[in-house]
């Protein structure tokens, strides 16, 4: 677990009970198609982004681009939140055992650190154990980047609110039914923007909860994008990575379109967790992770140009790795995608905008805040003003 | 089952509105070996298990002695190294260390602590009916204290009575229609009645309303069916069923299980089991500072200063809750602890509606950070481990010039999760949660951050309270106590 402004970061590797996996196979399937069922999540209201994969194969140390079996499935998780820890941990377990059970009760270790069944009723979790599965079950993150490190979720998704209401406020009204309507809208308008406001989801999210998602999931485009790319790692180069992440090599992505961006290692040990036959890794592996707007492509080609020494830092020593140079760049593509895993179910807890936007939004969120407070003061003095000059 | 008669006195039961002076005397401890002799002579006297019911209030006049040790106490008087480290973090460190982080920076910061403050080692408490019964009591008990211990402080608190006006006592009566007459109100210096809302704990108070938390109510049944209804729960279609149930007494009291399931952290038998942890922290409120600001707010906004008041706080002055009661107080609601803590934030209730915005009462008002019971994203769940029992009494003259203020104390089993948590996160910040501004009672942390406050009412009216020129609030001092059960006090007394 790593900590940045107000956001975590936490990533999770846990293998998969071999009985269970088409049910959760199926499980991922539909709540990534059933629009509704990320509700709940987004309500808690302290998740940015979180993504659900499922590992089935492996790059191998030596080879080119290929990739070997697993013995054991895994479900790879990687989640940004605001707040602690615990209160994650506790407010998963306290508030949506029954989606927690659905995403990690098929998981080895799962039902004996965390799941208490109870006669002639649902299940409930237990936080402590859920948060000592999940510690066991950690990786080690090296390095992230956050594009807007001091704003919460609710903060952005407030700021995506305001931007919506002045922008239908301020439109023409056609008839005094969209007159009023406007009106309503600078209300509230100036409502979000003076903040705090009430953190449930007013009507307008709810409607967006269920329908973008659902239309995401279709196209396979969320907007804003994940992408999870996995490389083997030597002990020398995850070393030469510890040294490097003091100088914080994912900072490069600023003023680029990436939301978010981790450098976690799977160590070769994590894979056996216990259970009967594990997986016997050769090595550890560097994972990549992101959360961008626009296409997959786009990243990459950011990664490319503006993280060049730091992709051949990371996945230099791999089998196959052309580099970043310009003429390199097709093959650059084409390896980094032979070595992204797919997005089972993914979840964000705000609109998809851009990088740019989201700024825009938060800056125009805090130049509303101090306006309508001006406003506010100013017309006290004047009324102040006023009963003075009647005295 | 709780074994309240290992608990010391005024833990789980206050003593109620007839002992109405106190006494806190810090100490340090100069000579371990006297120390120890000292102590197996206090904890004689110390109350323990006292319930409200134990005894008439006309007979009922012993002063009460409480007494409680800081880390740097239990290590003086001999506390083994292993069973030490088994203590919390939060109070190994103590509360000098953690100040910075609690928001006590600029006039509440450590360097400006009365002197002596965060570095006692025990703590005695004295609750008496009278203020010579109590001061006797502290002088029989720190008698020839010279050999073994030096006092660091000493603070003498009373509640302060509040008699209505008559007219406005006839005024009431008229309204409610009942004569109410000559009440007295516990009042602290501001002028708002204090710990209106203590939990409900399970095993010891039978209604949960209000005190408890309000949480889903556990899906029982067949299982296609509680599935189908989970189901139409996260589509949105069917509302989730919830209840008020009592808090664990794991969250207040150790050896027992908290929300977790599991024991608090805390030493093993006898030492742990049935103590708790306090928090004592003096804090000096600015009434003159809090009037005019109120006054100059409520004129510049021509809102009545009376509901200014209110507004910060969440309550009316009397105890009435704004989401009950947005308009006026009701002094048969205030009068009445059930009533005046019958109430959610999210869901409307018997006569009231929901205060989901903050109509009613602010969604940054104290007392709604302070325990915002249903109105953070998730529910009741939020807030069943971050629950403290408060046990505050004001010091200084209600209309003195001299340093006046509150007593806070407060119990909890984890002083990160109770009086920290309460106070990091949803006072001083609470961004995570929705909450863009700080309490603007307290005030605390960094003061070019100060914010306003945001009021919103009904008619899409919204105001912002200007930011204080000083906070209201000065943290005195503070610390970290450990307060032990009968047998670890045998325990400690017997130390070599």
């Amino acid at each position: 677990m790593d900590e940045a402004g107000t956001t975590q970061a936490l990533t999770t590797l846990s293998p998969i009970l071999p009985e269970r996996m088409r049910e959760l196979t199926s499980r991922l399937r539909v709540v990534r198609y059933t629009p509704g069922l990320g509700r709940p999540l987004l309500q808690l209201g302290f998740i940015h982004y979180a993504r659900w994969i499922i590992v089935e194969w492996l790059p191998p140390r030596t080879g080119n681009g290929g990739w070997h079996g697993l013995r054991w499935k895994y479900l790879l998780f990687e989640g940004n939140y605001d707040g602690s820890a615990g209160e994650y941990f506790r407010a998963f377990s306290d508030i949506l055992p029954a989606r927690l059970i659905g995403l990690w009760g098929d998981c080895v270790g799962f039902e004996r650190a965390a799941l208490r069944r109870h006669r002639g009723g649902a299940p409930s979790v237990q936080p402590s154990g859920f948060q000592t599965f999940i510690d066991s079950n950690s990786l080690e993150i090296l390095t992230r980047f956050a594009a807007f490190p001091g704003s919460t979720a609710i903060d952005i998704r407030q700021a995506v609110t305001l931007n919506e209401l002045e922008a239908e406020a301020s439109r023409e009204p056609r008839n005094a039914r969209s007159a009023r309507a406007a009106l309503q809208r600078k209300s509230e308008a100036r409502e979000t923007a003076l903040g705090p406001v009430s953190p449930t989801l007013t009507v307008r999210e709810r409607f967006s909860a269920l329908y973008d998602p659902w239309k995401q999931a279709l196209s396979g485009h969320y907007g804003v994008n994940p992408l999870t790319v996995v490389t083997p790692l030597s002990g020398e180069r995850a070393d030469a990575l510890r040294e490097a992440s003091r100088r914080r090599p994912l900072d490069g992505l600023n003023g680029t379109e990436t939301h978010f961006a981790r450098l976690s290692i799977i160590p070769p040990w994590l894979t056996d967790l216990g259970q009967p036959n594990p997986d016997r890794l050769d090595t550890a592996y560097l994972l990549y992770t992101s959360d961008s707007w626009g296409q997959p492509y786009d990243h990459i080609e950011t990664v490319r140009t503006k993280l060049g020494a730091t992709a051949d830092l990371m996945w230099g020593e791999c089998d196959g790795y052309p580099g970043h140079d310009e003429r390199a760049k097709a093959r650059f593509h084409a390896w980094v995608n032979s070595h992204t895993l797919k997005t089972r179910y993914y979840v964000a807890g705000y609109p998809p905008r851009s990088v740019a936007k989201i700024h825009r939004y938060l800056e125009q969120r805090a130049r509303a805040a101090e306006r309508y407070a001006a406003e506010r003061a100013a017309a006290g003095q004047l009324r102040a003003g006023a009963d003075n000059d009647r005295d | 089952m709780i074994e309240i008669d290992e608990i010391q006195g005024n833990v789980l039961y206050a003593y109620g509105e007839c002992f109405s002076y106190a006494r806190y005397v810090l100490l340090r401890i100069t000579n371990a070996a006297s120390a120890r002799e000292r102590v197996r002579w206090w904890v004689e006297e110390v109350t323990f298990g006292r319930r409200p019911q134990d005894l008439p209030p006309a007979v009922d006049a012993r002063p009460h002695v409480n007494i409680a040790f800081t880390f740097p106490g239990l290590r003086s008087l001999g506390v083994p190294d292993d069973l030490l480290f088994t203590f919390p973090e939060e109070f190994r460190q103590g509360p000098r260390e953690r100040a910075e982080d609690n928001g006590d920076v600029g006039d509440s910061s450590a360097e400006h602590w009365i002197e002596g403050l965060g570095t006692g080692h025990i703590l005695l408490v004295v609750h008496a009916h009278d203020e010579e019964g109590r001061d006797r009591l502290v002088a029989d008990l720190l008698k020839g204290i010279d050999a073994s211990m030096t006092v660091l402080h000493d603070l003498s608190a009373a509640r302060l009575k509040t008699r209505r006006a008559p007219g406005r006592v006839q005024a009431e009566t008229a309204q409610s229609g009942q004569a109410i007459c000559n009440i007295a109100l516990d009042r602290e210096h501001f002028g708002f009645s204090d710990g209106c809302s203590q939990p409900a704990i399970e095993g010891l108070h039978d209604d949960p309303t209000g005190g408890g938390v309000y949480v889903r109510t556990p899906l029982t049944g067949w299982q296609p069916v509680w599935s189908f209804e989970l189901l139409l729960e996260d589509l949105g279609l069917k509302s989730v069923r919830k209840h008020w149930r009592s808090i664990r007494p794991g969250e207040f009291v150790l050896g027992y299980d908290n929300e977790d399931g599991v024991l608090p952290t805390g030493p093993p038998d006898p030492l742990g089991p049935n103590g708790t942890f306090m928090v004592y922290r003096p804090m000096s409120q600015d009434v003159p500072t809090f009037d005019t600001y109120v006054a100059d707010e409520a004129q510049r906004l021509e809102l009545d200063p009376e509901l200014v008041r209110a507004k910060i706080v969440g309550r009316w002055p009397d105890g009435t809750p704004l989401t009950l009661c947005p308009e006026r107080r009701d002094v048969l609601i205030a009068t009445d602890r059930r009533r005046a803590n019958d109430f959610l934030y999210q869901e409307a209730g018997n006569g009231y509606p929901a205060d989901t915005d903050g109509y009613g009462c602010p969604l940054g008002a104290h007392v709604r950070r302070a325990n915002p019971r249903d109105a953070l994203p998730g529910g009741g769940e939020r807030t069943m481990r971050h629950r403290i029992i408060r046990r505050g009494m004001p010091y200084g003259e209600r209309d003195g010039t001299g340093d006046r203020g509150l007593v806070f104390v407060c119990f909890n089993a984890s002083i990160a999760n109770g009086f920290e948590f309460i106070l990091r996160t949803w006072c001083n910040d609470g961004a995570a949660l929705g909450l863009a501004e700080r309490d603007l009672l307290l005030q605390q942390g960094d003061p070019e951050k100060f914010t306003g406050m945001v009021i919103q009412f009904p008619d899409n009216r919204t105001v912002v309270l200007k930011p204080p020129p000083k906070p209201f609030v000065t943290v005195r001092g503070c610390e970290y106590l450990f307060v032990p059960s009968r047998r670890a006090c045998q325990w400690l007394a017997n130390l070599r």
